[in-house]
């Protein structure tokens, strides 16, 4: 298992757009992938769980991958928060 | 139908700019209603069929809109669908429609209904009106993949042009009008970020929202005009109202084609230094126009309005439904609040009499001394934040203790909301304005607590010079191209960058195009200034280099006095810019004295 925290940079959040674009990365990966904030989890792969995080600018975010292919869908996720979902 | 119709007006919500005239449509939507029912075991199997069926015929429905959007509109259309996209195919909400399936048997539309209905739950008790707003989201895919499950077809065509009236439209009902003749909607719900708000300003039909009771009150057929700029729906026009409007959309028709793709583009010169053009405003009703004009937000609002109309300070709760309001509307685009900056020629009634107005109790020194007032500004400003749109910035301040007040009380506000739990924008940037002269001598000092300065200009010339400007005598003394005002200028932006800050300006210098290469070789970041000045301005700036302004500045800075200075701008701008200042004789002189209190 795989455990990264990130902080999110782009200004809005995990709005509409970047939600989409999170859960259609990790589609890609057969690993399974939950978001924990604050006490609240959901499952990482699921757009609504994702809008009812409420993750704005700033919030910090645990996200645990595990499965065969963790690395590879740890990288391909973080780096999508890294580059602010090209919102920065 | 049969007596001349009454004239009546509705008020709600400007959702999107423009005018409408023209007959109306009451549209009701085919909502889909589910019931709840046990499936034998043969039923249940054609029930996952379906299920599947239908999921791909929404799936197929959403792709087809999806390339629609992104053809004819642009991306941030179709991410709305797109995210609607991946709600049809969310694992977690498949795997419970299985299991329940598996489990309890009953029919796949009810189970969508009432997964949904938890989600909607949670997102609809948030606090963020965005989250809240995407209840519609999860409604209309629901609705669509139910629709199909009882395999009803769509009905959203409507013949001839019409201004459709609904009690509330999703993207998708937003999109299928736009494609057949739809003069404009309006609608009994919904805010000004919803979805289907966005998708109308990208398509650019006028749109209000928020209207209560629209649809109980016109009829199909009853002439109506849409005043999508002031949120206004008028049912049964007198003939007064309508040619009135008529000469509206000309004037709008005629601007538009005018200034007609200037606005998307970004404010840039040739040689690709960019600055941001910002509007000053007051007044809400202003915002939509400020949009159309291709400001990068708002430079300068001014809230003393709030106080003249009421007659006395706004409670904090009307500021923050204001403050919040302009914070969506403008939403992504940054809105730089001014605290109140009352006194000076904007008395106080119940003021004492001051012999020195503009040198006595006013702007930043009367909120000192008025904290219990003060504060509620402040809290209301930063509860209006949690877009992380909203800057606050500081009138009249003077010198670095002022500023250091300024702060602590900013500070202890934060601290009472931080304790309240209130959410606010934690890293929102604080700015002052820079008109007082001895804030331009101490501007490195002031810079170490702030991230930029905005120059007043019309205030610092006045005080530079020793001039009132209302009074004829002396009027021609105010010179906002005298060397000491330049030299204020280009000291303030130098200081603001050595320090890391940018440095804006929200005088009415800032929409004077004759100053326009001037201030752009001094380095100004941020012009902002009445909105009907942004197209010209922005003109200017993207037909010139950085390099051409800076040699103007540099110039203009050479020479011993005002007179000089002006001659020199006027002959070069004029033959730089022969068609732009042709047709400007009436700005120009339009570029008004009058503190830009009542535009």
């Amino acid at each position: 298992m795989i455990e990264r925290e990130i902080v999110i940079k782009n200004r809005t959040g995990l709005h509409t757009r970047p939600a989409a674009t999170l859960v259609k990365t990790a589609a890609r990966f057969a690993s399974e992938f939950y978001i924990k904030k604050d006490d609240f989890e959901i499952n990482g792969k699921s757009i609504i769980g994702v809008m009812t995080l409420a993750a704005e600018q700033g919030s910090t975010l645990r996200l645990t991958f595990e499965g065969a292919d963790e690395a590879e869908m740890a990288d391909a996720v973080t780096q999508l928060f890294d580059e602010g979902f090209g919102e920065l | 139908m049969s007596t001349t119709p009454k004239e009546m007006t509705l008020k709600g919500l400007p959702a999107s700019g423009g005018i409408a005239m023209g007959p109306a449509y009451v549209y009701e939507r085919e909502e889909v209603y589910v019931s709840e029912r046990i499936l034998t075991d043969e039923e249940l199997e054609r029930e996952r069929v379906l299920l599947d069926e239908a999921l791909q015929r929404s799936r197929h429905e959403l792709t087809k809109i999806i390339s629609f959007a992104r053809q004819k509109l642009n991306e941030e259309a179709a991410a709305i669908f797109e995210a609607q996209l991946a709600m049809i195919d969310d694992p977690v909400m498949r795997s419970a429609l299985d299991d329940r399936l598996r489990k309890e048997k009953k029919n796949a539309d009810f189970l969508i209904y009432d997964e949904l209905r938890k989600f909607k739950e949670i997102l609809g008790a948030s606090n963020d009106t965005l989250l809240r707003e995407r209840v519609q989201d999860l409604d209309e895919v629901g609705q669509r993949i139910m629709r199909n499950l009882q395999k009803k077809r769509l009905h959203s065509t409507v013949e001839g042009e019409h201004v459709i009236i609904a009690s509330q439209l999703t993207p998708s009902d937003t999109i299928l009008f736009s494609r057949n003749d739809v003069l404009a909607y309006a609608t009994d719900l919904g805010g000004i970020t919803s979805h289907a708000a966005i998708l109308a300003r990208s398509l650019k039909i006028p749109a209000v929202t928020a209207l209560q009771n629209g649809t109980a009150v016109v009829r199909t057929g009853d002439e109506v005009i849409l005043d999508g700029q002031r949120g206004l729906l008028i049912v049964n026009p007198t003939e007064r109202h309508r040619r009135e409007y008529e000469r509206k959309m000309e004037n709008i028709a005629r601007f538009e084609a005018d200034l007609a793709g200037l606005g998307e583009l970004p404010c840039e010169t040739e040689d690709g230094h960019k600055v941001e053009l910002s509007a000053n405003a007051e007044f809400i009703n202003e915002l939509e126009y400020v949009v159309t004009q291709g400001s990068k937000g708002i430079g300068l609002y001014r809230t003393e309005h709030l106080y003249i109309e009421k007659g006395d300070f706004p409670s904090e709760q009307e500021q923050f439904i204001e403050y919040s309001e302009i914070a969506h509307m403008m939403y992504p685009q940054p809105v730089i609040f001014r605290t109140f900056d009352i006194g000076g020629d904007k008395l106080l009634d119940s003021a004492v009499a001051e012999s020195n107005p503009f040198l006595g109790w006013r702007g930043i020194r009367m909120m000192l001394d008025k904290p219990v007032i003060f504060r509620q500004q402040l809290r209301a400003m930063l509860r209006a934040s949690s877009m992380k749109n909203i800057k606050i910035m500081f009138p009249m301040i003077s010198g670095v203790t002022e500023l250091r007040e300024v702060l602590d009380m900013l500070e202890s506000v934060k601290e009472e909301l931080r304790k309240e739990g209130v959410p606010f924008d934690e890293e929102m940037e604080l700015g002052l304005m820079i008109e007082v002269p001895s804030a331009v001598f101490v501007a490195d000092e002031l810079a170490k607590h702030v991230s930029f300065f905005s120059i007043g200009t019309n205030d610092l010339v006045q005080y530079l010079m020793a001039v009132d400007r209302n009074n004829e005598l002396i009027a021609d003394l105010y010179q906002e191209f005298h060397p000491a005002v330049l030299r204020a200028i280009r000291s303030t932006i130098d200081t603001g960058h050595a320090n890391g800050l940018w440095v804006g300006m929200c005088g009415e210098m800032a929409g004077n195009p004759l100053a326009t290469l001037l201030l752009l070789g001094l380095g100004l970041d941020e012009f902002s200034m009445v909105p009907s000045v942004i197209p010209e301005v922005k003109k200017i700036v993207r037909s010139s280099s950085y390099k051409e302004a800076r040699k103007v500045a540099a110039e203009a800075l050479r020479l011993a006095n005002a007179l000089e200075v002006r001659e020199y701008l006027s002959t070069y701008m004029h033959e730089r810019f022969p068609e732009l200042f042709a047709t400007m004789v009436n700005g120009m002189n339009g570029h008004d004295e009058n503190g830009g209190e009542d535009e």
